[in-house]
């Protein structure tokens, strides 16, 4: 299999720099789904998947962006090290370039942090086809603005990644999920009750309408007492549970209708929005499959201090709905500036997270 | 450009008179930051207590084309907060209330000048903690942690400032009044929060700051070992990240800032180490128990010279009493000392500590190593004193070979002190012009008439220029001589 070198993908952003032709940046588009659909032609970042630096006792891992996220856990697992975000990775082939540019965390992100929590320093191209090292490869890094985590989450709209060095953690040694069924007290209590306890290793709490999930990570000892004293049953299979909660297989995310993914603060009540409900992230996380309108999911969404994105528009692929949550007039028009200080001619990506972006 | 007093008469247009300060006399209380080496009488100073009249002044500066400084606690120690002889310090200390304490979802919104240690006394009654905890959390206010992304003691375990924020209320340069992030974990749209933290004031005015708190742990032990090298302490840094143990705290300190410190603090070091290493481990007990049990076996695979275990809340205060008064230890045995603040891969450790000694006897200056060696933050302070003409120059010579030296290695010239006006000439090392024309555009989309903190953190091209500086980046050398220090 023969890859593209790094300078064919800048030699292909300089040139739609140079004719104003805007380009869709694609990876193993394992997340097209995601963003608004861009009637472009590809630049297709199929450079050499590599791990191009890991030292474990550094607690750091760079990886050219092709890298798929199951080599960089399977290299990462060697060393009893993972990474801490615990990323999706759709039908085994996600790259750790997508991931970022997407920004995606798993179940584990309220507990030990995010993809951009956990991004050192991103090596990429920006719309005028210049190669940047932003950031580095130490933990504490203060120098210069903090862009390479502004590239995280930026769908390529800011500039094409090239590889990413992110921060590793350890492994925990053992890990237990139980299950408490649900038993019509209020589900969002008992995970708050759970959550504000400095008593367990939680690393992960998930719900859905009938059960509450909870993954606990450290010493084995530890992890019996914690789950005696929390209550429920042991969860078999725990990890390919936990598997189908971050890569989102898991049956309940499938039900054939838009599926909208809601940050709100932990602790909020069952939201008004009809249909099934899903709680992550001990409770910051919602994800909901309705057909309630965009408006009024967005409303319910901001009346507790939250926001709602339209995660998988199931059958409008037109671009007819709105899909990122809508910026205040302010933060619009920054993002509007921001856009054109990485890509001035508007061609990485354009309209792919705003329309008007 | 407007006099001092003219300056005074406008303001007094639309703020009321105690908010402004004028006379010459009280100006010169705010003419340095924590970094007193550079020093400028600020041309005015003014302290609003209202949003509304932080968007008046910027709006008047902003039409004005007047230069604004930010100004928390004034503890930088970059001079981040350095005022200028043409331009309004803006200081904020009298946004100093905790607006919530929100339990349930472990957050506490407060306005940008309330101290950092006060947000965890003010949730201790929830059994929460805000987690970074820079040295001068006693003082320092919250607006500068954001805005130079503090660190701490701490961090390895859980994270900087950036990781410990939610949103930010904010004023733009035009005087527009804007909420940055959400009060859950996601926002849409970039992550303007990760770019205005550690921004140094450049992009807008912090005013207030929703952070994360997090539940106090049940258990903390502190372990302190003596090493007869810094070399074995420094191979018994990386042995505990390989055992895969996450200290919330793991420092290292050389046998010279060792007697400085229990001279000062007689917290019980082995003054004739050579290093100490101080771990400390946070959780539930069966948690720390067990992790204890895996760092001290790691520790008595090396020739340990003492072994300190705390069985008691007093006696992991008393090994950190040493630890957190390394500084002013360091103020007592010399007249002025010079604080670095480089991040390396600890894998270098031993010899950039090598490669700082030598250039002590070189530069004939003494240097006290004080470290959070777990994530590989130098913090060499080198004594020198001002008093003797062409030494702070020469001091500065030395720091800065320091980190040079840290970016050869692969790392950074700050990693949590920020880059100020004090290390604008080691960024043309870290980053080459690309880059720096780059954050120059960010600053371009916040701040288009360069009115925010102007000649700090991102030097000018011409400055890079004039320098003539040989760019090293990220630990491409361009002479293969790491093993030569």
């Amino acid at each position: 299999m023969s890859y593209q070198s790094i300078e064919d993908i800048q030699e292909q952003v300089l040139e739609a720099y140079r004719t104003k032709v805007p380009r869709k940046i694609v990876g193993a588009d394992s997340k097209n789904f995601y963003g608004y659909k861009i009637n472009a032609t590809p630049i297709v970042i199929d450079i050499k998947p590599e791990i191009i630096d890991y030292e474990p006792t550094e607690l750091v891992i760079t990886a050219s962006a092709s890298t798929p996220i199951a080599d960089i856990q399977k290299t990462l697992a060697q060393h009893q090290q993972m990474l801490a975000f615990e990323p999706p990775d759709f039908n085994n082939m996600s790259t750790i370039g997508g991931t970022i540019a997407c920004g995606f965390s798993g179940p584990r992100r309220p507990f030990t942090g995010s993809a951009r929590d956990y991004t050192l320093g991103i090596t990429c191209i920006n719309g005028k086809g210049e190669m940047l090292k932003l950031g580095g490869k130490v933990m504490k890094n203060v120098a210069g603005y903090d862009a390479s985590r502004l590239m995280v989450g930026s769908l390529g709209t800011l500039a094409v990644v090239i590889n990413v060095s992110l921060k590793v953690v350890a492994k925990p040694a053992h890990e237990i999920s139980t299950v408490i069924r649900h038993d019509g007290g209020s589900t969002i209590d008992k995970i708050k009750s759970i959550c504000n306890s400095n008593k367990y290793p939680l690393s992960a709490v998930f719900a859905d309408d009938s059960d509450i999930y909870i993954r606990l990570s450290g010493p084995e000892a530890y992890l019996r007492k914690s789950v005696n004293a929390i209550g429920g049953e042991i969860l078999d299979h725990a990890d390919l549970f936990w598997n189908s909660v971050a890569n989102q297989t898991y049956k309940s995310f499938n039900r054939q209708l838009p599926l909208w993914r809601v940050s709100v603060p932990p602790a909020t009540d069952t939201l008004a929005i009809s249909g099934a409900q899903l709680i992550d992230w001990g409770g910051a996380l919602r994800w909901i499959s309705t057909e309630d309108t965009a408006d009024s999911v967005r409303q319910v969404a901001t009346a507790v201090g939250g926001q709602a994105i339209l995660y998988k528009p199931h059958d409008h692929p037109d671009n007819s709905l709105s899909i990122f949550h809508p910026l205040s007039h302010g933060i619009a028009s920054l993002h509007k500036k921001l856009k054109l200080a990485f890509d001035p001619e508007n061609i990485l990506n354009p309209g792919h997270m705003y329309l008007d972006l | 450009m407007y006099t001092r007093d003219e300056l005074n008469t406008l303001f007094q247009k639309f703020l009321p008179k105690d908010a402004i300060v004028a006379a010459v006399e009280e100006l010169s209380a705010f003419e340095c930051d924590a970094l007193t080496a550079y020093k400028q009488l600020p041309q005015i100073v003014l302290f609003p207590e209202t949003v509304e009249q932080v968007q008046k002044i910027l709006r008047f500066c902003y039409q004005n084309k007047i230069h604004v400084v930010s100004r928390g606690a004034g503890t930088s120690l970059s001079g981040g907060a350095l005022p200028l002889a043409e331009g309004v310090l803006l200081s904020l200390a009298k946004f100093n209330r905790i607006l919530k304490i929100d339990a349930d979802n472990r957050t506490a919104s407060v306005q940008a000048g309330v101290r950092n240690l006060a947000i965890s006394q003010a949730a201790s009654k929830y059994g929460l903690y805000y987690a970074p905890d820079p040295s001068s959390q006693i003082a320092c206010t919250i607006g500068g942690n954001v805005a130079e992304n503090a660190g701490g003691v701490h961090c390895l375990k859980y994270g900087l400032t950036t990781h410990n924020i939610l949103e930010l209320k904010v004023v733009t340069v035009e005087g527009e009044f804007l909420t940055i992030g959400s009060q859950g974990l996601d926002s849409s749209g970039y992550d303007l929060l990760a770019l205005l933290t550690g921004s140094e004031g450049l992009l807008a005015v912090i005013l207030e700051v929703t952070v994360k708190l997090l539940p106090k742990p049940d258990a903390v032990q502190v372990i302190l070992a003596g090493f007869d090298s810094v070399v074995q302490a420094g191979s018994a840094v990386a042995a505990i990240i390989a055992a895969n143990v996450t200290p919330s705290g793991l420092e290292m300190m050389d046998n010279y800032a060792i007697r400085a410190a229990e001279e000062f603090a007689h917290a019980g070091y082995p003054v004739d180490a050579a290093a100490i290493l101080i771990c400390e481990l946070d959780g539930a007990s069966d948690e720390v128990a067990e992790e204890s049990n895996t760092v001290l076996e790691i520790l008595k695979s090396y020739n340990i010279l003492e072994l300190q275990i705390s069985k008691t809340e007093e006696q992991c205060l008393l090994i950190w009493s040493g630890r957190k008064g390394a500084f002013p230890a360091i103020g007592r045995i010399a007249p002025d000392y010079y604080c670095m603040d480089g991040t390396i891969p600890r894998k270098y450790l031993a010899p950039v500590l090598e490669y700082i000694s030598n250039l002590s006897a070189e530069y004939n200056l003494k240097v006290a190593n004080v470290f959070h060696a777990g994530d590989g933050n130098l913090h060499p302070l080198i004594l020198y004193d001002a008093n003797i003409p062409g030494e702070l120059e020469k001091t500065e010579k030395f720091g800065a070979k320091i980190l040079e030296m840290c970016v050869k290695v692969g790392g950074s010239i700050t990693g949590e002190h920020g880059v100020g006006v004090e290390k604008i000439n080691q960024m043309c090392l870290q980053f080459n012009t690309l880059e720096l024309e780059q954050f120059h555009r960010i600053k371009h989309a916040f701040d288009s008439l360069g009115l925010l903190n102007p000649g700090k953190a991102i030097p000018t091209l011409h400055r890079c220029a004039e320098l003539g500086a040989m760019h090293v980046h990220n630990g491409e050398l361009p002479f293969p001589d790491i093993e030569r220090f």
